[in-house]
């Protein structure tokens, strides 16, 4: 079987300095093997045979809300990709998307997840978010956009950190955390900052990133969006699990804008990284035991106004049913007609 | 399942990945799978009672979800299985709800 094409997805607010970012890591030898999906026509500061441009333009699947959306454009512009990435000598072997300033990225995400062809050819190896150290809190503090930009980045970027009027690092890194506790944050100015190993390196599951969550259990600045921390019994049964949580982004998938964690389970010897975005859950990843020495399962979330209390217990509750022997050996027989029209009368 | 060889898969949802699969011998731990899919589906027919639903296999990697009446509706994967309850009973699981965790406990 082919490799998948590796993905980073680069994402932030209009005039972040994302593209500034794209730039540095072609310039800095990454432009060999790489293919660039801008999301916005215009930005053609790239050489153009790099680029394949991608219409802003959203297809809605029935019934689904935005953050369903399927990005057909995006969708059609990795396929080219993929393709020339297939062929004999010119081939990529990497791709970047630059989202539109303005664009929420969960769509590009679930457009990833829910296309088969996609799943089976592209690798999304990383979501980077880009935050200016100049108008970066005003954006957060402004706009939802910018929120939901950060909120699913498994690495921040601040930028602009030399230009007069910037926040100091510390404090937009304050800011950051709180949206998402388990983004590592990065100074663009740094001497050692280096945009190819962001690019090259698979961040969606590093178990030191996700153990970075840790630091942070806060609401923002904005009361809407909070980020809590779930501890995890030490073997999670993976069946009641995965039940509850598939149903908890059915009902409630707008309003969490972000799961991401290490889980120890029932199913396996392997540690899980599972993560997702809004209704769309990737496959989990599989990690070493010693990748993760000491490291009791959690769960992350990012939501929009919803506390951990009712999150706990109805975690707790799905797990005490799959406990009972009762509840899981059994299995019930479909209800009687007679006892529906019962119900009905 | 495999239509030539009468295999069960495994499932390809996010949901099936709870143990890494053995690239050369993917299904090799078949039994495992089965037994894992099998308190799922215990676990669902106590959730789904509460509205008058039930859950069974279907074809080894989706599942069938049935009413009183004799109706049925497919769900593909785990995911599915919820907006097929929907249509089906016209109502919604929602796991944060006080008053369905109670009645599922009791269910």
């Amino acid at each position: 079987m082919l490799e998948r094409l590796p993905l980073v997805v680069v994402t932030g607010f209009l005039g972040s300095g994302k593209t500034t970012l794209v730039r540095r890591f072609l310039d800095g030898g990454g432009a060999v093997g790489t293919g660039v999906i801008v999301n916005e026509f215009g930005e053609t500061g790239l050489d153009h045979k790099l680029f394949v441009h991608a219409a802003d333009q959203v297809e809605l699947v029935d019934g689904g809300c935005l953050c369903c959306a399927r990005r057909g454009d995006v969708a059609r512009a990795l396929h080219d990709l993929v393709g020339q990435s297939r062929r004999a000598g010119g081939g990529f072997t990497r791709a970047v998307i630059e989202t539109s300033g303005l664009a929420d990225p969960a769509p590009i995400i679930a457009t990833l997840a829910n296309n088969p062809w996609l799943r089976a050819h592209v690798e999304l190896i990383g979501v980077i978010g880009v935050v200016d150290a100049v108008a970066g809190l005003r954006n957060l503090e402004a706009y939802d956009e910018a929120r939901r930009q950060v909120a699913i980045a498994d690495t921040v970027v601040v930028t602009k950190g030399d230009l007069r009027g910037a926040t100091p690092l510390a404090e937009i890194t304050r800011t950051v955390r709180a949206i998402a506790p388990d983004a590592a944050v990065l100074d663009a100015q740094d001497a050692d900052f280096r945009p190819a190993s962001l690019m090259a390196a698979r961040t969606c599951d590093d178990p030191a990133g996700i153990r970075s969550s840790f630091v942070a259990e806060a609401v923002t600045h904005r009361e809407t969006v909070g980020s809590f921390v779930l501890a995890l019994p030490t073997q999670v049964d993976w069946p009641a699990m995965t039940v509850w949580l598939s149903a908890l982004l059915h009902v409630h998938g707008t309003r969490i804008l972000r799961v991401k964690g290490l889980v120890r389970t029932t199913a396996g010897q392997e540690a899980l990284v599972v993560h997702g975005v809004q209704h769309t859950m990737h496959p989990p990843s599989h990690l070493r035991l010693a990748d993760t020495d000491d490291t009791p399962s959690f769960l992350v979330f990012i939501t929009n106004g919803m506390g951990k209390a009712q999150v706990e217990c109805s975690l707790a509750a799905f797990l005490a049913l799959a406990a009972d022997p009762v509840a899981a050996g059994r299995s019930r027989p479909p209800p009687s007609a007679a006892s529906q029209l019962e119900i009905g009368a | 399942m495999c239509e030539v060889c009468a295999i069960f898969g495994a499932g390809e949802h996010w949901s099936d990945f709870g143990r890494l699969r053995d690239e050369q011998f993917p299904f090799a731990d078949i039994q495992h799978t089965r037994a894992q899919r099998k308190r799922r589906i215990a676990l669902l027919n106590r959730l789904l009672s509460t509205l008058g639903l039930s859950c069974e296999e279907w074809d080894g990697e989706s599942l069938v979800i049935l009413d009183g009446r004799g109706r049925s509706n497919l769900a593909p994967t785990l995911s599915d299985v919820w907006s097929a309850a929907e249509r089906l009973s016209g109502r919604a699981i929602d796991p944060l709800d006080p008053v369905f965790l109670e009645a599922v406990v009791h269910a």
